[in-house]
């Protein structure tokens, strides 16, 4: 359920090999903004006033030819409605994170979500051709770019301004690599996959009903009742296979699961093939919604003993997986537990969800937009303190970047979309639970804890209702999960491109500062920006919507709208995901289309609404 | 008992009975001591019946039950009789009555891919056979009436039933699947016999020493119990209230 930290470290760093180095007689040598997102402009319109300015704003946009339409498809709940992405460029070249999404009733704007950038001016003349790029990025990943495609020049904007022209390239395995196009260095590397970890018992010794196939006198895990087909294939452990799998498209019937008598007990498949079907219904029912792309996207399951999915589920997106078509894969526990929960398929199909419907609007998934505040000037840790203009991040090769420092103030940041995306998997993952069973405390019974059902890895526990009882390991002790703004943990970011006066790219350091102080340091790694840890913050408005009660932090109660209603909620938050959502959603922003999609659904007056603008207010999203 | 034993042992019985009046008959010319019939008519049947089957289905048990209704079947019979005292004789006849007819279905359908959520299917079953060749051996007593020959009569009835039984059932369904309905069922046609009782009246008039016509009133019944593999055990009741008339050749 959760990353593995070291696989999704925005930098492919050893944790463990890196230092802080102090370094006094150092000089700061630029200044660095005061405001690190005035460049950016987050747009939320749900008000008359503001959608006319926005509008003005994105007129002017498309005449100059900043602004393109890329998606213009009908609104599957209400009919009537249209949902139109427009993606910003740059002399032609797209922005990366910059779009919007309009909710449109015929002329009329009903709604507008995005973030835009301002002032951009780069010269977008590379100076090294995508061939070079490609060989770049392949030597960097050791690994050869996925499909043979051709890297692609994307304008990507630093959390200070600035602008780099860079080729985009997604190699094996989902992980996305940024060149720089003027210096050829590689400056940002994202990991595509949805990796969580957890650990598990396997079966939990419930029946299940195995959707299969008789194929050559033997039945298959090839699901054919449910329209999309879902398909569960075993690696048998083999790494190969699963590159096969993943890289190559290439799975076929005889890498299915098999049985001679159609009676499984290989506990890891049935929960697999079963729990994902059941997700298929879950979606279907509850939100009118077909699978993963909500037209039937052909599914795949595959359970892998190997090592790279070691206490780990993942979803990898499209073209990756069995006929490209993306892939849940679920591994085992050291301890050879299946990582096969119904929470946790919930959670990986909704990876999927998330991914299609953001890139069927807006043409991608979340974009890493990293969103950023100021924190001290230094900050002390065992004894020793480390001022920002001076201290520098080493790297198990040699190298060193400097911290990114805003007139001497650590400029710190996490991953909001990560935090999005992770936290309406867990709302989802919690509502499949729900939805099939009981409500109650152990096995097989729904609760608002995530993963629970699989023992012996406490740890990678998320509470929806109660995220401080949860802890977070760091290396001086543990902290609680947040369930407020306030409480979000963002990390110090270091300037992985360009030069500290004139950054390109920012990675972020394992270093973890709450409300602005300093709170700990990880040697395990930083959850790609907090993707999971800052989770909580969402999916406890989630529960607050539905339970109500008082958040522990602001104090601030929320009428919920009840057990019974708690379908209304969900309702709420999948339009808000699947409908409304832009790709580079903030936290406040996609407060913002929750609870535009409950005024939606429900009316601004209702009871549905009143409830999810409580809980956005009660956890600080507005 | 089989359809081979129960003919064989109609037969015999008849042949037994004409072989134990020949003194009597020897001892009045004035009154017959012989007759044969033949009638035509209706056999209604006994009563409803239920076929209650099980088969396993998407790993649960599916539930048919299927009502078969009363039933109205053109009846025939032929028979003889004899008199072995004054107004007491002994007969046997055998007795035909095939009709098809509708059946009700009901099935309870296991959803494919959940537990304890069984989708109810209706249905109606065409061409139901139900035949029934049935041998009824009779003690009957001569009322002494002038006007016309009335007998009341009693006794063992042989029942050779062939039953069409569902034995499978097929629906027509998609994803969801929270509904089905019914498509077509198949089905297997079982024979059983089984002893069990016939009362009833005849009543003729004489238009000649030697022919009379007139009709039959009985009721009979049994309870036929099937026991197949495909279709389980099903209980039948064979027999029911057969109105029938013709003509009567008397010796």
């Amino acid at each position: 359920m959760r990353n593995s930290r070291l696989l999704l470290e925005t930098v492919a760093i050893s944790a463990a090999a890196i230092l802080l180095l102090p370094q006094p007689g150092r000089a700061q040598v630029a200044a660095a903004p005061d405001a690190p997102a005035s460049h950016r402009t987050t747009l939320i319109a749900t008000t008359q006033a503001a959608i006319a300015e926005s509008n003005a704003r994105i007129a002017r946009m498309v005449q100059a030819g900043e602004l393109a339409s890329v998606r213009v498809q009908d609104d599957p709940q209400i009919a009537g409605r249209q949902l139109e992405t427009l993606q910003q460029v740059y002399k032609g070249i797209p922005v990366e994170g910059g779009s919007v999404t309009l909710q449109k009733s015929g002329a009329a704007t009903i709604s507008t979500f995005g973030t835009l950038y301002d002032t951009i001016s780069i010269d977008t003349t590379p100076a090294i051709a995508p061939v070079d790029a490609s060989r770049i990025i392949e030597r960097a990943a050791n690994a050869f770019i996925a499909f043979g495609a051709t890297p692609a020049l994307v304008i990507v904007p630093s959390p200070v301004g600035t602008y780099a022209l860079t080729y985009k390239a997604t190699v094996a395995n989902a992980i996305t690599y940024y060149v720089d196009a003027a210096t050829g260095d590689v400056v940002r590397i994202v990991d595509e996959k949805n990796y969580d970890t957890g650990l598990g018992t396997g079966t939990l010794g419930e029946p299940k009903k195995m959707a299969t196939t008789l194929i050559n006198g033997s039945y298959k895990t090839k699901d054919t009742l449910r329209p999309a087909g879902i398909s569960t294939y075993d690696t048998g452990g083999s790494s190969a296979v699963l590159d096969r799998m993943l890289n190559g498209n290439n799975a076929t019937d005889s890498d299915l699961a098999s049985s001679s008598s159609n009676t499984w007990t290989n506990g890891y498949v049935v929960d697999a093939h079963s729990n994902t079907g059941m997700t298929y219904d879950y979606f279907f029912r509850q939100h009118n919604w077909s699978g993963l792309d909500g037209k039937n996207r052909a599914m795949s399951d595959i359970v892998h003993t190997g090592p790279e999915a070691r206490n780990n589920a993942f979803f990898i997106s499209s073209p990756f997986g069995p006929g490209g078509n993306g892939a849940m894969v679920y591994g085992r526990t050291t301890g050879g537990a299946p990582v096969t929960a119904l929470d946790v398929a919930g959670h990986e199909l909704m990876h999927g969800v998330t991914f299609y419907s953001l890139s069927s609007r807006t043409g991608s998934g979340f974009v890493n937009i990293v969103y950023t505040v100021l924190g001290p000037t230094s900050f002390t840790f065992n004894g020793t303190t480390f001022p920002c203009d001076t201290t520098v991040l080493s790297f198990a090769d040699g190298s060193q970047r400097p911290f990114l420092c805003s007139n001497g103030r650590y400029v710190l940041g996490s991953s909001h979309g990560g935090a999005l995306n992770e936290g309406f998997s867990d709302i989802f993952g919690t509502s499949v639970e729900f939805f099939y069973q009981p409500p109650g405390n152990g096995p097989l019974k729904a609760d608002y804890l995530m993963a629970e059902d699989i023992s012996g890895f406490d740890f990678a526990v998320r509470s929806l209702d109660n995220p401080a009882s949860r802890a977070i390991p760091h290396d001086n002790g543990t902290i609680g999960y947040p369930d407020h703004l306030s409480k979000m943990i963002n990390y110090a970011l270091y300037v992985a491109g360009g030069t500290k006066t004139n950054p390109t790219s920012v990675g972020f350091a394992p270093i973890g500062f709450v409300n602005g102080n300093f709170l700990f340091f990880l040697n395990s790694g930083t959850d790609s920006g907090g993707v999971h840890d800052n989770s909580t913050i969402i999916s406890h408005a989630f529960y607050l919507a539905i339970e109500g009660g008082r958040n522990a932090t602001s104090g601030l109660s929320v009428t919920g709208v009840g057990p019974s209603n708690r379908a209304q909620i969900e309702k709420v938050f999948f339009r808000a995901m699947t409908q409304l959502m832009p790709n580079n959603a903030s936290f406040p922003t996609a407060a913002a289309a929750v609870i535009q999609a409950a005024v939606d659904l429900y009316g601004p007056g209702s009871a549905v609404t009143q409830a999810v603008t409580q809980a956005m207010t009660a956890v600080g999203l507005r | 008992m089989s359809r081979f034993n129960w003919q064989m042992s109609c037969a015999a019985a008849f042949a037994a009975l004409s072989a134990a009046v020949t003194p009597v008959a020897a001892q009045s010319h004035a009154q017959p001591r012989v007759e044969i019939s033949a009638n035509a008519g209706a056999l209604t049947g006994a009563s409803t019946f239920t076929e209650t089957e099980s088969f396993t289905v998407n790993a649960e048990t599916e539930t048919v039950t299927v009502d078969h209704g009363v039933k109205t079947a053109p009846a025939f019979n032929v028979g003889g009789a004899v008199r072995v005292v004054q107004q007491v004789w002994v007969g046997v006849q055998f007795a035909v009555a095939n009709t098809k007819s509708s059946a009700a279905i009901t099935a309870l359908v296991p959803h494919p891919l959940q537990f304890n959520a069984p989708r109810t299917v209706t249905g109606t079953l065409d061409d139901v056979a139900h035949n029934e060749q049935n041998v009824h051996v009779d003690v009957m007593y001569a009322l002494p009436l002038a006007a016309v020959d009335v007998r009341v009569m009693a006794g063992p009835t042989f029942f050779n039933l062939q039953q069409d039984f569902v034995s499978g059932l097929t629906v027509k369904e998609t994803y969801p699947f929270d509904t089905a309905t019914f498509d077509k069922a198949t089905t297997k046609q079982l024979t059983k016999s089984a002893v069990g009782f016939n009362a009833g009246v005849d009543v003729s008039r004489a238009l000649s020493p030697r022919f009379a016509v007139g009709g039959l009133v009985r009721y009979s019944r049994a309870d036929v119990k099937f026991d197949d593999a495909s279709v389980g055990k099903q209980t039948v009741k064979a027999g029911g209230v057969e109105v029938t008339g013709g003509v009567r050749i008397r010796f």
